[in-house]
């Protein structure tokens, strides 16, 4: 046990240092890619005169080297301080991220609350009773990953809001309101993790163990429970890394269609406007959520399975 | 097994716990509530440019004067001399025609009960014109009052001119600061290269050497002290600007502004409504550093309502002014501004009844609205046209008769009732219709036989070119600029035979390529800031910033000339209505159709009128329920 907590203190220490270097070197490129596209952030419809061009980009900093450019906004960054938004003039980039991330989180976290609830058990069902429901399960599936989101949301306004008028076409505020966007986020989500668990089940349920397991009389629901379960979930497990973290940052279809106040619409707007803060703030939430729920599936794989390989 | 089962549902009820957070379900319904297009870019009205913003503000602040929702005629807002003489004149208007006076309403207040005075209104008028504000709409006061742009424009300051010269912040205030640094006046006696002023102050002259925001302090004069040891050390200071007191804006005493132009404009009452040029609070800008007085919980404002509550991306809740003069006339406690970007989830909210007022309606349902929600669509011509823009910089459409082939192979009507079915009206002219007064030059009409016609005048050199290569319409990611870019490739191919190619960029890389020149054709939009011909014609004189074609001519810039200086108002828009025939004439421009703003509006609501400006208070709409 003691090794154990060692290991683990060692695993962290090692996966901090990656981190720090990752986000280094995502900074970095995305700082250069965002400067090497054409445009400025303050290109707009109705183009400005040359000497308010000229005042903005003194303000900020945007007419020095790009090199002191670069060195003055990563000694910002390390502060967590991400600077002012170019285009939300009146907000700084944490602003941005305190005032959306709730909202999107919130969203996700429902969507992925309900995405595992159906696709779960629906996978290892249909990994256990091969035949008629199995193969619909999967047609099922294939549907609803195929099905874009606005397409679903589309449908389900129009059977929700208008034929059946019993929730709020669009915004955000309330319960009722939640229902729909959470909804069709979660279906393509519940589809995928409905397949792995099913691939997972039966990749475990052929594996020698289980066969002697079975064999020993042990009952089937404890064969199942107690023995497969933590073995068939595990590719479901390595898929909620990427998942969460792009599932927690929002989804710019989604709030659009149901004009919710999340992060999704910043991370698109951003990098359209040339909101070169703003982007690169966004990018850095993105990596960091990512590296944090890598390092968490990590830890949790090693829980489901001790055949793994150390950390 | 009851410990796992308990630490889930413990998870679970953090999960709903954090979710709930997000959402606020005590919100009280608002009185009226109307979609926003776009998020508010900034509650500060010097730097507030796209229309959300300004349909915000309009009911946040209040300027000199305001338009009247239905007729647009100018009515007393923070002035209360803004009324008629018999004469049809203005009673705050010189006879001359160039001194406005406006006298500000004793019971003029800000939001925190404060007395609102003339010298808040020449704080905020300098605040605009000061090129640090980087407000986007100087010339709102540039083109019509004494020395504004002057001062608004550093560069243009010559030898002799009074001069303020803006001191370094003390080193206790933060950079963000919105205080001005201590002012010394004086006179320049010499612009040096590199950014230093030689200035004579008090008799004695002294060197400046203008530090930007972002250099470290001092770091940028060190290799100029050595150089000029003899005439004193080089001293520090933000700007060098015109001397305010030149400027023609003027606060006589706490109740009386002054504003002098530079000749009798009578349409200047329009421009002083323009939601710009609305008065900031000073202590509250000073009190705070950078743009946090836009706060909801700190600014002050002076409109019929102040911002309650703000949220990204969601809404701003405005609530009644207690202390607004007109508070009376305010029709609802509570407005909110939802922001929904999507045209349908728009039409979605106003169909579930969930929002009094939808500012753009789907194009491609035009149709089916007029039909089906009669009662509740408000239409009206905006004073605003979508055009196709030549890059006469290179040929091939540097020829003239090539563009004027281009202009004459077009069928606008088809492109109006396919390409875009909303009711828009076909392009008249560049300038749109609607400025009483004013006839618009016409467009080269459609005529395919004149087209190939113009094209067999055309310079021997520029048809080759043209037939040699491949030439690009560019256009911006859009619903309608692609259908519309389809239609006119293919009617230009039908009327010349000549093959141009569609090329779409993204908004950014777009708006890159025709500020440096690198285009064949590209699509252009303008609306009109103020009711006047000038609003779109200043776009092609040959010093505008504006000017994406490239395209120069004398006598055009001389007529504009002419027009800024001319004081009978009929006289004027002739000379201006001679320029456009120009410009249409030699075709830099090729205008397609002008918008038509299409509002639903709940019926009920009261004080809402479609109008060509497409402007539309907050503080005149009220609710039947």
């Amino acid at each position: 046990m003691a090794s154990g907590r060692i290991e683990l203190v060692g695993f962290l220490c090692r996966r901090l240092l990656t981190a720090v270097l990752t986000l280094w070197a995502v900074f970095t490129i995305s700082f250069f890619l965002m400067r090497a596209v054409p445009g400025g952030p303050f290109d707009h419809e109705q183009q400005v005169p040359e000497e308010i061009r000229q005042a903005t980009a003194d303000r900020y900093g945007l007419d020095q080297p790009l090199g002191v450019q670069y060195l003055r906004e990563l000694a910002r960054t390390v502060t967590l301080d991400l600077g002012p938004s170019y285009r939300l003039a009146d907000y700084t980039v944490n602003e941005v991220i305190v005032e959306g991330l709730p909202t999107s989180a919130a969203l996700g976290l429902m969507a992925l609350a309900l995405a595992l609830t159906v696709g779960v058990p629906t996978g290892l069902w249909a990994g256990l009773n091969r035949g008629m429901a199995d193969r619909w399960m999967r047609r099922l599936a294939v549907l609803a990953i195929a099905t874009p989101n606005f397409v679903l949301a589309g449908i389900l306004i129009l059977l929700f809001c208008f034929v059946w008028p019993v929730l709020p076409p669009a915004g955000w505020g309330q319960p009722s309101q939640l229902i729909l966007p959470a909804f069709c986020l979660a279906i393509p989500f519940a589809a995928y993790v409905a397949r792995l668990a099913r691939a997972g089940m039966l990749e475990t349920w052929n594996q020698e163990y289980i066969r002697t397991a079975i064999a020993k009389g042990v009952p089937r629901h404890v064969v199942v429970w107690k023995h497969a379960f933590p073995a068939a979930v595990l590719p479901v497990v390595s898929f909620l890394g990427p998942a969460v973290a792009g599932i927690l940052t929002g989804s710019l279809v989604i709030e659009r269609i149901f004009a919710i106040p999340g992060i999704g619409t910043s991370f698109v707007n951003a990098a359209l406007d040339r909101d070169y803060t703003l982007a690169m703030g966004l990018v850095l939430l993105y990596t960091t959520i990512l590296l944090v729920t890598n390092a968490l599936v990590d830890i949790v794989q090693k829980l489901l399975d001790p055949r793994l390989e150390s950390l | 097994m009851s410990r796992p089962i308990g630490i889930l549902l413990g998870f679970l009820a953090l999960l709903l716990a954090a979710v709930w957070s997000t959402l606020s379900i005590t919100r009280r319904a608002a009185h009226f509530s109307f979609c926003n297009a776009a998020d508010v870019g900034s509650l500060d009205p010097a730097i507030a440019s796209d229309s959300s913003t300004q349909r915000v503000l309009s009911g946040v602040f209040e300027g000199l004067c305001v338009l009247h929702p239905q007729t647009l005629e100018p009515q007393p807002g923070m002035a209360s001399n803004i009324i008629r003489t018999t004469q049809g004149g203005w009673k705050c208007l010189s006879p001359d025609g160039k001194t406005w006076t406006f006298e500000i309403r004793e019971d003029a207040r800000w939001s925190d009960n404060s007395p609102l005075t003339a010298n808040d209104f020449a704080y905020s008028f300098r605040r605009v014109l000061d090129p640090q504000t980087a407000a986007p709409y100087p010339h709102l006061l540039g083109d019509y009052v004494i020395n504004a742009e002057k001062y608004n424009s550093p560069q243009n300051l010559a030898v002799g001119d009074s001069v303020e010269v803006e001191l370094p912040l003390p080193n206790a205030e933060s950079e963000n600061s919105n205080k001005r640094g201590q002012l010394l006046r004086g006179t320049l006696i010499e612009k040096v290269a590199g950014g230093t002023f030689h200035v004579e102050v008090d008799g004695v002259p002294r060197f400046f050497q203008i530090r930007s925001s972002t250099e470290v302090p001092g770091k940028g004069s060190d290799s100029f002290k050595n150089e000029s040891d003899n005439s004193g050390a080089i001293e520090d200071c933000r700007q060098v600007l015109l001397d305010f007191h030149e400027v023609g804006i003027r606060a006589v005493d706490s109740h009386t502004l002054q504003i002098e132009l530079m000749r009798p404009n009578p349409a200047f009452l329009q421009v002083l409504a323009h939601v710009t040029l609305s008065p900031v609070n000073q202590r509250c800008l000073e009190a705070h550093s950078g743009r946090e007085w836009t706060h909801p919980n700190r600014l002050i404002s002076n409109g019929a309502y102040v911002v309650a509550q703000r949220r990204l991306r969601d809404r701003i809740r405005l609530q009644r002014n207690p202390y607004y003069w007109d508070r009376g006339h305010v029709g609802c406690e509570m407005v909110d501004a939802i922001t929904v970007e999507s045209p349908a989830t728009m039409l979605n909210l106003f169909e579930a009844g969930l929002v009094d007022w939808v500012p753009s309606t789907p194009v491609s349902l035009a149709d089916d609205l007029r039909r089906v929600r009669a009662n509740s669509l408000k239409a009206a011509p905006a004073f605003s046209t979508y055009f196709y823009v030549f890059n006469v910089r290179r040929p091939p459409f540097n020829d003239i008769h090539i563009r004027r082939a281009f202009c004459q192979a077009i069928n606008r009507r088809e492109v109006v009732d396919t390409a875009l079915r909303g009711g828009q009206e076909t392009a008249s002219g560049f300038v749109p219709p609607g400025i009483s007064g004013y006839a618009s030059a016409e467009v080269l009409a459609e005529d395919p036989t004149a087209a190939r016609h113009e094209l067999q005048q055309a310079d021997a050199g520029s048809l080759t070119a043209l037939n040699g290569s491949q030439w690009k319409l560019l256009y911006n990611t859009g619903d309608t600029h692609r259908s519309i870019a389809e239609l006119i490739q293919s009617q230009w191919r039908e009327a010349t035979g000549i093959h141009i190619a569609l090329e779409n960029r993204e908004f950014g890389t777009f708006r890159a390529a025709i500020s440096a020149g690198e285009f064949d054709i590209a699509r252009s939009g303008w609306t009109g800031d103020i009711s006047d011909p000038i609003a779109f014609l200043h776009m092609f004189a040959s010093d505008s910033p504006f000017n994406d074609a490239g395209w120069a001519n004398d006598d055009y810039d001389r007529l504009l000339g002419q027009a800024g200086v001319e004081s009978d108002p009929v006289q004027r828009l002739s000379l201006l209505q001679e320029a456009e025939t120009i410009l249409l004439k030699e075709c830099p421009v090729l205008p397609l159709y002008h918008r038509v703003s299409m509002h639903l509006v709940r019926p009920g609501v009261r004080g809402f009128y479609a109008n060509s400006g497409d402007i539309h208070p907050l503080k005149w709409i009220h609710v039947e329920r």
